[in-house]
């Protein structure tokens, strides 16, 4: 059992792509995976090739996971539901699975709910100049590797362009900073894009893409870290728990 | 992926691909101002050195511990700790961003 949040202090940088995809590489892989998106956008679920009108299933409400590509599927994304969002995700620990928590930026404060219980924290961002510039914020006042590295935080740098210089600079200034805390970059693809015009996941719309290779990557990095190891290993004994 | 390109992918047996015709050297170019701004703001400029995940669990950092900066950013931070202020550099004699990304060229 595990709970990775994945989060980001930058909206748009393509949080929720990365637990949908990280979600499915896991359960490739054999994983038990539960994804939950507790992000009121609800757009979890079109990774997985829902339609935007139909909804998840309630992980508050008690209701069977809908099951995709071995992920099970369920929403907290209801602002009643947030209020006691550990009790979602203790469930599923308690069953022994990972559970990817899909968070959207400005729930910082769910972020913050959950961190404590977490085994991993993907921080995701991208080489844009917006998005290098919250940087700064992730360190909350303090040296920025003290700060997260109090915390379970790993990044993964999406939509990479290494045509650009930018893109190459921003990648290699920020892979100098955060050194081996950033484990995995995600190419920039347009099949992901299209997969989800397609309504498919990117697996089976594009499965000879570069993402999706990057996707493969991420997930067995992930899977390979220490605290995902040792998550593992306390699978079968008692279950771990969040306090709300 | 457009259908050529997958095509072609599949005619290589492939895949995956990258894009690697657009090298340039690093010293190419101005430097980015944004960049050189985040290396000198006081979060990231004292960054501490880089440690690898603590194979017991995650180690608790007190945020008032005073901690070595890495080398690389010993040589960017403008107040580094524990120095008299008569000893710190003068703004020009601060490394710019093109010197640090060059450096992280040699390293690749």
């Amino acid at each position: 059992m595990a709970l990775i949040l994945v989060h980001s202090p930058k909206g748009g940088v393509g949080t929720t792509t990365v637990a949908a995809n990280l979600a499915l590489m896991l359960a490739s892989r054999g994983a038990d995976v539960v994804a939950i998106d507790f992000s009121r956008q609800d757009s979890l679920k079109l990774h997985f090739g829902f339609r935007p009108d139909q909804l998840l299933p309630f992980a508050m409400r008690g209701d069977e996971a809908q099951v995709v590509a071995g992920v099970r599927l369920l929403a907290c994304n209801r602002r009643e539901d947030q209020a006691d969002a550990a009790a979602a995700v203790n469930r599923w620990l308690g069953q022994g699975s990972i559970v990817v928590a899909d968070i959207a930026a400005g729930d910082a404060d769910l972020f913050r709910t959950l961190l404590p219980g977490a085994d991993l924290h993907l921080c995701v961002l991208t080489t844009d100049a917006a998005a290098m510039a919250v940087l700064p914020q992730l360190a909350a006042g303090q040296p920025l590797m003290a700060a997260i590295g109090a915390q379970p935080s790993h990044f993964v740098l999406n939509r990479i362009d290494d045509r650009r210089r930018l893109g190459r600079d921003a990648a290699k200034f920020l892979k100098r900073l955060t050194g081996d805390r950033l484990i995995a970059g995600i190419r920039r693809d347009e099949a992901v894009n299209e997969a989800l015009a397609m309504m498919e996941p990117l697996g089976k719309f594009a499965p000879t893409s570069a993402a999706l290779a990057d996707f493969i990557r991420l997930g067995d990095i992930v899977r390979d870290l220490p605290a995902l190891r040792a998550a593992g290993a306390r699978g079968g004994a008692a279950a771990a728990t969040i306090r709300a | 992926m457009r259908q050529d390109a997958r095509s072609l992918l599949e005619k290589l047996q492939q895949t995956e691909f990258a894009y690697r015709d657009f090298d340039e050297q690093e010293d190419e170019g101005d430097p980015w101002p944004l960049l050189e701004a985040l290396l000198r703001h006081p979060a990231l400029a004292r960054t501490p050195a880089v440690r690898s995940w603590p194979e017991g669990g995650v180690e608790e950092v007190p945020p008032s511990e005073p901690r070595p900066v890495s080398r690389l950013f010993r040589r960017y931070d403008p107040h580094p700790v524990g120095r008299p202020e008569s000893e710190l550099p003068r703004e020009a004699d601060q490394p710019s961003l093109r010197s640090f990304l060059n450096k992280l060229g040699e390293d690749d």
